[in-house]
């Protein structure tokens, strides 16, 4: 009998344990949820320190009617992951409540194991499986306390971790072996990831507002060097229609025909967070992609599905090309609205009129800008009716998408195609690893103008407002009283403190962490094996070699076991298992040997039952004991004995 | 080597012989009580009135050649009666010990359990230290010295049963048990039993018990056996079916029968036969069934044996 102080104690290792489970699962909760489970988790642990009794079978039922109906209600008509976990949270609280049995405990606890797999629907990061498996090991602690109630915890937690170590080289195997599905493995949309972003539509703000936002667009891993910072132009979506206010992209390109010429060709691999959409971002110029992806005519790499989770691709890309001939659909590019921005188009005439060829027009327009007292701010402001003509010529304060769609519409008023493209610009480098973070702050606009001679060239209007946007990042450009929160924080020009060692440590750590782990999928997986030199095809195969790997595996532990045991019980004695060999070709007719009989008994019971063999088995018989019992350590009678056993036949004799 | 197993063989079955025709139909029961005395062991023979009990004892001890003395035990013994007492004597004016019946070779303590457990004690210290101390001076036992006592299992009243500390110093405990109907039949017709003593013959001089127990003492024991000697012990400790488990002397015990088992079998060397075969005499008095603390059937030994295999 346990106990009922005992029986306290377990179950508040159980809550424990459900506790460490969902902790992963807190953030996304709505906060009601979190209160909920505070309350209730607080309650449970009174209820076992003074011994109250357990709520009764009304209170329990209406508890759980009021909690699923609250779940219900606050995720609305949109049934996401966020639901489940919610659900998985009030069942935490509620499932301790009726623990009696031990199968109850048994259900409790792979309720919590569920909890912990559940996590993944969190993040796959790096820190949360970390977390899981410092989960599992708590679990799995608490399952074997609860299966030898007498244990010190102690020792439980140190069979746990050892389950643990001897657990991990199936884990990697089944890591490795096990059939990837292409797509998602949950089916569910997680529920966190609303894109945040690009939307199809450029009007002015809506690359600043990325400004505040902290979350990362995209990692790039550079098979070489990391090129100069001017070249990084993170290339995203093409805006090629003007409405005389927004930019949009219109509709979409053909893919791309012909190659683009170029040189200084430059490998690299990007993970791209999910965001909803099909654009997929790569350093000008891209000229090649994967399967699942297009080039489009303008130039731009696109997904056939949306993003909805991490993508990870490999892209080249010229830093230096030549795009050629316009193609016809790009008239769009020289169009705009019937009227609007007089004084603009005045201005473009103006050029137009007074120069000799495009480039002499870019050149005065890019003069305008840097010669006029323009100013790069985050808080422009608002702009009227006629926007082009207010910024050029009244308000001269704005961000890069101001500039971009300003010079833009200079230049088609001037009779030269231009577009604005979105993308990112820079980075951060880290210096742990060859590989930049991009995160949504990088944002920016820029402009491309075609030339007859050099196809659509790149120009960045911004980069002669604020020249240090583009080594010092989007916190370089800004006046200080601009900088929003986030980018005052961080100083990321140097590597001085600790605090930006271990932050980038970490970053880098975890980009590791997502290519290797959150990044194998069913395209790794199939190169994993054909560089194993298997070509595994269907997952038929995929399944098959799995399987045998495993059975190997499993076989080893196995043979490992049976040797311990074997050491355990007989020690590995030529004469014994010579014996043994004896005993088993006796037991083939018939005469086995009782374990607890003695080498006479044995003796006297063949002699009744075959009389045949009798003469021959008494030989044996007589060395063995020899060998075994008496004090006869002659290794020719050793042989003798061996040698007799090996020829002895007792079917022949019969 | 050869030569000395035949004739111990030869000797040994003589004895064997002798003492079968005082005791009919019992060799197995002569053949342990030898074990015992070969083995430096006390013996102790638990059975009802009138089955030959102190017969047995007689016998032995004249065949092997050794002096014999019997006690009978009463309650109102004292240890003086059994270790000697010192006496005034007036011409010399001296205390002079008068040796008590202790100091012989086989003493044939007959209803050991009538005896107060002071007189017990004063025996059975005797028994282990083979010497006895009196007034203060310490005089050695003869040598070899066995005791050979006799207990009636069925009747308790006015007796005091040795307690399991006690018991522990005899290494064997038989039962002669009731002879068969041939057996019986020619002890109501032959002679008494004390016209056959008279006509057996000493097979063994004292010496030669001692010659034989050096013997025994040289007997190989191999490592296999002392494995498969530890697993019974191991078994009767972690086995539920036992009250408490076989102390390590009482392994000692079953290992010296078993030597000296082996060797009354003409052998220079234990097998695990020997062990089984005197098993049960060694360990019954020793172990104590878990459910009602009473006695172990020889059945239930013999299962003990067949559950333990022979490594």
């Amino acid at each position: 009998m346990i106990k009922p102080e005992n029986e306290n104690k377990e179950l508040g290792y159980l809550v424990g344990a459900l506790i460490v489970a969902l902790v992963p699962h807190i953030p996304s909760l709505p906060i009601w949820i979190d209160i909920w489970c505070f309350i209730l988790w607080g309650y449970l642990f009174a209820s076992l320190w003074k011994k109250w009794k357990q709520p009764s079978r009304w209170v329990r039922i209406s508890l759980t009617c009021i909690g699923i109906a609250g779940v219900l209600s606050s995720s609305g008509q949109q049934i996401s992951s966020a639901t489940y976990q919610s659900l998985l949270a009030i069942m935490t609280t509620l499932k301790p409540m009726e623990i009696r049995s031990h199968r109850d405990k048994m259900v409790t606890i792979f309720f919590a194991y569920f909890i912990i797999i559940a996590s993944l629907f969190q993040s796959e990061s790096l820190l949360i499986s970390l977390y899981m498996f410092f989960s599992v090991f708590v679990t799995t602690a608490v399952l074997i306390q609860v299966n030898h109630p007498g244990n010190r915890l102690q020792s439980n937690l140190r069979l746990s971790g050892k389950i643990l170590v001897q657990a991990f080289p199936l884990m990697v195997i089944l890591f490795l072996l096990f059939p990837r599905i292409e797509g998602s493995l949950w089916g569910i949309t997680p529920g966190s990831s609303a894109s945040s972003g690009f939307s199809d539509i450029l009007s002015p703000g809506n690359v600043s507002r990325l400004i505040l936002n902290n979350q990362i667009a995209f990692r790039v891993r550079f098979s070489k060097t990391i090129p100069r910072p001017e070249f990084l132009y993170w290339r995203g979506i093409v805006f090629s229609e003007f409405d005389g206010r927004n930019w949009k992209t219109g509709t979409q390109p053909p893919p791309l025909k012909n190659p683009v010429q170029g040189k200084n060709a430059i490998d690299y691999q990007i993970r791209l967070e999910p965001h909803q959409n099909r654009w997929l971002f790569a350093l000008d110029l891209p000229v090649s992609g994967q399967k699942n992806e297009i080039i489009l005519a303008d130039h731009t790499l696109r997904s056939w599905h949306k993003i909805r989770k991490t993508a990870q691709y490999p892209v080249t890309s010229y830093l230096e090309y030549n795009t050629g001939q316009i193609h016809p659909w790009e008239k769009i590019t020289l169009a705009l609205p019937g009227t609007g921005n007089p004084k603009a188009r005045e201005l473009a005439e103006k050029w137009r009129s007074e120069s000799k060829n495009p480039e002499e027009i870019i050149r005065r327009a890019l003069d305008y800008f840097s010669s006029e007292p323009f100013s790069y701010t985050l808080k422009p402001p608002l702009l009227k009716q006629h926007v082009m003509d207010d910024f050029l010529f009244q308000s001269r304060r704005g961000y890069c998408e101001h500039y971009a769609s300003a010079f833009a519409f200079l230049m088609r008023a001037a009779d030269i195609p231009s577009r604005v493209v979105a993308g990112y610009l820079g980075g951060e480098r880290n210096p742990y690893g060859d590989f930049m973070v991009i995160r949504q702050y990088h944002a920016h606009a820029w402009t491309e103008v075609w030339l007859a001679s050099r196809g659509w060239v790149r120009v960045d209007p911004t980069s002669l407002i604020a020249p240090d946007r583009i080594e010092l990042g989007p916190a370089g450009g800004l006046p200080v009283e601009d900088l929003p929160d986030n980018l005052l924080e961080r100083d990321f020009s140097e590597l001085n403190s600790a605090y930006n060692r271990l932050y980038f440590f970490w970053e880098a750590l975890n980009n590791q962490w997502d290519i290797w782990f959150s990044g194998y999928s069913y395209l790794e997986q199939k190169s994993f094996f054909e560089r194993l030199g298997f070509n595994l095809q269907s997952s038929w195969k995929r399944a098959t070699a799995l399987l045998s790997l495993l059975m190997l595996l499993l076989t080893g532990f196995f043979l490992l076991l049976v040797r311990k045991l074997r050491k355990v019980t007989t020690s590995p004695d030529i004469v014994q298992e010579a014996y043994e060999k004896f005993c088993i070709k006796l037991q083939r007719i018939g005469i086995s040997r009782d374990p607890a009989q003695g080498p006479v008994d044995f003796v006297k019971q063949i002699r009744t039952l075959k009389p045949g063999i009798a003469m021959q088995v008494d030989e044996i018989m007589k060395l063995y004991i020899k060998l075994r019992y008496a004090n006869e350590t002659a290794s020719e009678i050793r042989k003798q004995f061996q040698d007799r056993v090996r020829r002895f036949d007792p079917k022949s004799r019969e | 080597m050869i030569y000395w197993e035949t004739m111990l063989k030869q000797e040994f079955e003589n004895i064997v012989n002798q003492i079968s025709q005082v005791i009919l139909g019992k060799e197995e029961q002569i053949r342990l009580a030898l074990t015992c005395l070969f083995a430096k062991g006390h013996l102790l023979i638990e059975d009802i009135p009138g089955i030959g009990k102190t017969t047995l004892a007689k016998v032995l001890a004249k065949c092997l050649g050794l002096n014999f003395q019997r006690i009978q035990f009463t309650s109102d013994m004292l240890p003086g009666d059994i270790l000697g007492v010192s006496v005034f004597k007036q011409k010399t004016s001296s205390f002079e010990f008068h040796p008590g019946p202790i100091f012989t070779h086989v003493l044939l303590a007959d209803e050991i359990n009538r005896a107060t457990p002071k007189t017990q004690s004063a025996l059975l210290e005797a028994m282990e230290e083979r010497q006895v101390t009196i007034e203060g001076k310490t005089r050695q036992l003869n040598n070899p010295f066995f005791v050979i006592a006799t207990q009636n299992p069925l009747e308790h009243s006015g007796t005091f049963s040795l307690p399991e500390s006690q018991l522990d110093r005899f290494l064997m405990r038989i039962e002669i048990g009731y002879p068969g109907r041939s057996a019986e039949k020619k002890i109501l017709q032959g002679k008494g039993r004390e016209q056959k003593l008279s006509s057996i013959e000493c097979c063994l001089q004292g010496q030669d018990v001692l010659n034989i127990q050096l013997q025994i003492d040289k007997i190989h024991v191999s490592d296999a056996l002392l494995e498969y000697l530890q697993d019974i012990l191991q078994f009767t400790r972690s086995s539920t079916g036992f009250h408490v488990g076989l102390s390590p002397r009482a392994g000692l015990a079953l290992l010296q029968a078993g030597k000296s088992f082996a060797f009354l079998h003409g052998r220079d060397h234990v097998l695990p036969e020997d062990i089984q075969q005197v098993m049960p005499w060694v360990v019954r008095h020793r172990l104590k069934s878990k459910e009602n603390l009473g006695e172990l059937s020889i059945e239930r030994l013999n299962k003990l044996l067949r559950e333990v295999p022979i490594p």
